[in-house]
């Protein structure tokens, strides 16, 4: 079973997408910013990330740029996230797919089987 | 809580009162008018409450929606808690004509819910859901029996986690949601508070009388009418009828003075009152009964019709036989035009109708009929028709109003109190551009009819009171009655 980090400060967010990516057989993993979602990564090693831009204590950039510097958790697809891209400097970090709030789980969960089957 | 502002979470959706409607895409919910009380129709993708007391309609006004949209092809879910069966929702259903048996079991399907709440509470529920909505990507949702989840004591944290969640995956999701409680009122609990729309239905008595009344508490990213709107439950399913005084004026403001005049159809009028009545406007025919109102709003209609402007005459108590006869007393016609389909005569019992409803059928009439001249006769009928007495005023006002901007000339009679004490109480003034009033006056223990003009907009007019007869040949204006007391001139008979 493939396993999906999702990193979200909104709590209805990350429940909603574990409920609905657990219905279509992933494993899901759920952090509220960038600092908690790297003590997770130091447990386990997801097969996909999704982040938001817009967290407390550690923001999607901060932790994608973290993410990046491990050669293993660095080659793991990742998919940033935000309702206001203009404010994040999304040229600066590595991502394989942006999606812009709003969007609707059809699109998320065509990302996610696109990127794990790639 | 977040470093930067957000203006939305997720899935677009903000806690206040965004101003952004304009961008939403709306649901048209197929029922009449629903849409427009709504303000066009119900944004896409949100979560609602409708809420009411057993038998106020909500699981008929759900479902209504959802057979609309599955006749169109779309899928919808109706998910039950405890609630009456499947089998007899469908039976209840199948009195009214939206319903079609075809869609259920394909576009229609129902799946029961109740168990998984009993066995694992609210994650098993949301899970529950969650999965319905993957496995049948419906674009509406209808969980009926709502109330079961607040019964089955839930902690308010974990309520407001759970609607938190469910507004989270339906507009994930794409679907439109509706929960159903049977209660009553806007209190601050988290049903209420984590939706993005709230409606209640609601019935009272008034005397032997049953009214339905909607309204909505909140409409998230939608303008929509505020207060309460009647509306009915019929063969068709529910129809509601927005209350006139939020409709009108909104868009239109009446068209400005175009030194139009129109003739009253009494050409010996016409010559008092400065050559005739400005076009588009409100003439108010205020008298005693039997002084001759009706008789001279039958004159303007029939002046209309003669010149081929369609009319409409609206009336509470005479029957159209009888005004027929009435008119042709007075060497009037209104059979043949009526016939031709160039007049409509609108005859409504002053009982149980609503007053909306009405308005709607008069103001529908005018627009596909191009009327341009309107006769009220007894505008006592609408204050006698009005629920809430008090609103009378305001509804006349939105209805006037609305006429003058599809650019009708209207003639209202209106009975005066036979005290002269109870004539203060007259609203008129403030509804109409013009007033003319009619009475019985004495002279050598005879009754003779007068006119006078109490207020006439736009013209210059000869404010003595004149004589008005009434003969075979119908109504005309006379010399003044001053004149006719100085030279002693026999009273026509009444």
């Amino acid at each position: 079973m493939k396993l999906i980090l999702i990193v979200d400060d909104e709590i209805d967010i990350t429940e909603t997408f574990s409920l609905l990516f657990e219905v279509h057989g992933y494993e899901v993993l759920t952090a509220t910013n960038g600092r908690e979602a790297l003590a997770l990564l130091q447990k386990r090693v997801p097969d996909l990330i999704i982040s938001d831009c817009m967290m407390p204590v550690m923001d999607g950039i901060t932790f994608r740029k973290q993410v990046q510097q491990d050669p293993v958790l660095g080659e793991k697809p990742f998919v940033l996230m935000s309702a206001a891209p203009d404010q994040h400097d999304l040229a600066s970090v590595k991502i394989d797919r942006f999606l812009k709030k709003p969007f609707q789980f059809d699109e998320l969960i065509d990302t996610v089987q696109t990127l794990l089957h790639k | 809580m977040a470093q930067d502002n957000k203006s939305s979470d997720a899935f677009g959706k903000t806690d206040g009162s965004r101003q952004t409607f304009g961008r939403i895409q709306l649901m048209k919910t197929g029922i009449p008018g629903f849409d427009e009380i709504l303000g066009g129709g119900l944004p896409k993708h949100s979560l609602y409450l409708i809420q009411g007391l057993a038998g106020s309609g909500k699981t008929t006004l759900a479902c209504q929606m959802g057979f609309a949209h599955a006749k169109d092809g779309e899928k919808v879910l109706i998910l039950t808690l405890i609630a009456e069966s499947h089998a007899k929702m469908i039976n209840h259903f199948s009195n009214f004509s939206f319903y079609d048996e075809k869609l259920i079991g394909n576009e229609i399907v129902f799946h029961g819910a109740y168990s998984s709440l009993a066995r694992g509470g609210l994650r098993e529920l949301l899970k529950l859901i969650t999965a319905s909505l993957s496995e049948q990507k419906p674009s509406i949702l209808i969980v009926d029996g709502f109330r079961s989840i607040r019964n089955s004591s839930p902690s308010d944290l974990d309520l407001s986690e759970f609607m938190h969640s469910l507004n989270s995956l339906v507009a994930s999701m794409g679907c439109t949601t509706f929960l159903l409680s049977p209660v009553e009122g806007n209190v601050p609990d988290s049903e209420n508070t984590l939706v993005d729309g709230l409606i209640e239905l609601s019935q009272y008595e008034h005397g032997m009388r049953l009214v339905r009344e909607v309204k909505v508490f909140k409409m998230r990213g939608a303008d929509h009418l505020l207060g309460k709107h009647a509306f009915a439950v019929c063969p068709d399913g529910i129809v509601m009828y927005p209350r006139l005084e939020t409709t009108v004026g909104k868009t239109n403001a009446p068209p400005a003075a175009t030194g139009e005049y129109v003739s009253s159809g009494i050409l010996t009028l016409d010559r008092v009152i400065g050559g005739g009545i400005v076009k588009a406007s409100v003439t108010n025919l205020l008298g005693s009964p039997g002084v001759g109102k009706t008789s001279m709003g039958l004159h303007f209609i029939d002046e209309g019709l003669k010149k081929g402007e369609p009319g409409l005459i609206i009336g509470f108590y005479e029957s159209p036989q009888r005004l027929m006869e009435k008119a042709r007393r007075i060497s009037i016609d209104l059979a043949t035009p009526a016939a031709r389909g160039q007049l409509d005569i609108m005859w409504q019992l002053p009982l149980e109708v609503l007053l909306d409803e009405l308005a709607g059928r008069i103001l529908d009439t005018v627009r596909q009929r191009g009327v341009k001249r309107v006769f009220l006769d007894g505008v006592e009928g609408i204050r006698h028709i009005a629920m809430h007495p008090e609103r009378a005023p305001a509804f006349l006002v939105a209805l006037f109003n609305e006429l003058r901007v599809l650019d009708v000339t209207t003639f209202v009679t209106e009975q005066l109190p036979y005290k002269q004490s109870d004539r203060s109480n007259s609203s008129a003034s403030a509804l109409y551009e013009n007033i003319l009033l009619l009475e019985f006056v004495e002279h050598d223990d005879a009754h003779m009819r007068q006119i006078s003009v109490m207020k006439l907009r736009e013209n210059g007019y000869d404010n003595a009171n004149h004589l008005m007869i009434i003969s075979d040949q119908g109504v005309s204006v006379d010399g003044y009655i001053s004149d006719i007391k100085k030279n002693l001139r026999p009273a026509p008979e009444r």
